[in-house]
């Protein structure tokens, strides 16, 4: 990881939402963001003991923007999601989840990334991801 | 199916992880269910987009689950997984949110559930659909 990237990283990790669920970034760069999550620090559970749907939405967003930032750097801010599709593969119950946040396509205004949810025990795909962002000047 | 007297219905929605999301469960019908999102924080939190977020899309997924719940037929169905959300932040809000679900398509295997989030004065903060996998029962009870 660069300086840069790193510092990006350490400051999300202090926010509040990283905070909340236990959240690091093992990964960061131009090409992508992982953000991995332990379940046992998520309060909010859904079906089955698993992750919380709307967590895991929150956190498709969260991996997005902060891939974003890390491409715009001092040029732009990673603004807002302004929309979210995301398909529920399997119940997100592995004892470490993954979000990994690559970007599709970055234009001046707005940008558009895929994230892929997975259980890092077996590397079951839980959930996949489209988000937009819009990008502030 | 008979909707769960009220404040039993808001006890099951309570837990220390919606309160410190500000997410409380305000009212329930029969495919329906309101809850509210009490903004703003008064700490950092506010400054968080990726909270808001959090808070939004909490209080979206639970109340297209418990619109779900309410309408559920327990002796011939039974609810199995939000299957998708499709969701657009449309303004952020900068006062109480209420997010409401809505059962708008109802038929095993599949239901179609509306969510709308809007502030104190009516505006449009999130609106969105999300499809539920439903299961039928067979007449021993066991889901099919």
């Amino acid at each position: 990881m660069s300086p840069a990237a790193s510092e990006l990283a350490s400051q999300a990790q202090a926010s509040p939402t990283y905070r909340e669920f236990g959240a690091t970034v093992p990964t960061l760069d131009a090409e992508r963001a992982v953000i991995s999550v332990p379940r046992e620090s998520v309060r909010l559970r859904g079906v089955r003991d698993s992750i919380n749907g709307g967590v895991v939405a929150t956190l498709a967003c969260a991996a997005s923007r902060l891939l974003l930032q890390a491409r715009l750097g001092d040029e732009g801010r990673a603004g807002p999601a302004t929309e979210i599709d995301i398909a529920y593969l399997s119940a997100a119950r592995g004892s470490v989840t993954t979000f990994e946040a690559r970007i599709l396509r970055q234009g001046g205004r707005v940008a558009v990334c895929e994230v892929e949810v997975r259980d890092t025990d077996d590397g079951t795909l839980n959930a996949k991801a489209r988000v937009s962002l819009d990008i502030l000047r | 199916m008979p909707v769960q007297p009220l404040a039993e219905w808001r006890q099951r929605w309570e837990n220390e992880g919606a309160k410190h999301l500000g997410v409380r469960p305000v009212e329930v019908a029969e495919g329906y269910a309101r809850f509210s999102i009490d903004l703003p924080y008064g700490d950092e939190r506010d400054g968080d987009l990726d909270f808001l977020n959090l808070a939004l899309s909490y209080a979206v997924d639970v109340a297209a689950l418990a619109s779900v719940i309410a309408r559920v037929d327990p002796e011939r169905e039974q609810p199995n997984g939000t299957a998708s959300l499709h969701l657009n932040f449309l303004e952020a809000p900068s006062g109480p949110v209420s997010v409401e679900g809505r059962v708008v398509y109802w038929q095993v295997p599949g239901a179609l559930i509306e969510v709308v989030a809007t502030g104190v004065d009516g505006a449009l903060i999130a609106r969105g659909v999300s499809p539920y996998s439903l299961r039928a029962k067979t007449p021993e009870g066991a889901a099919s």
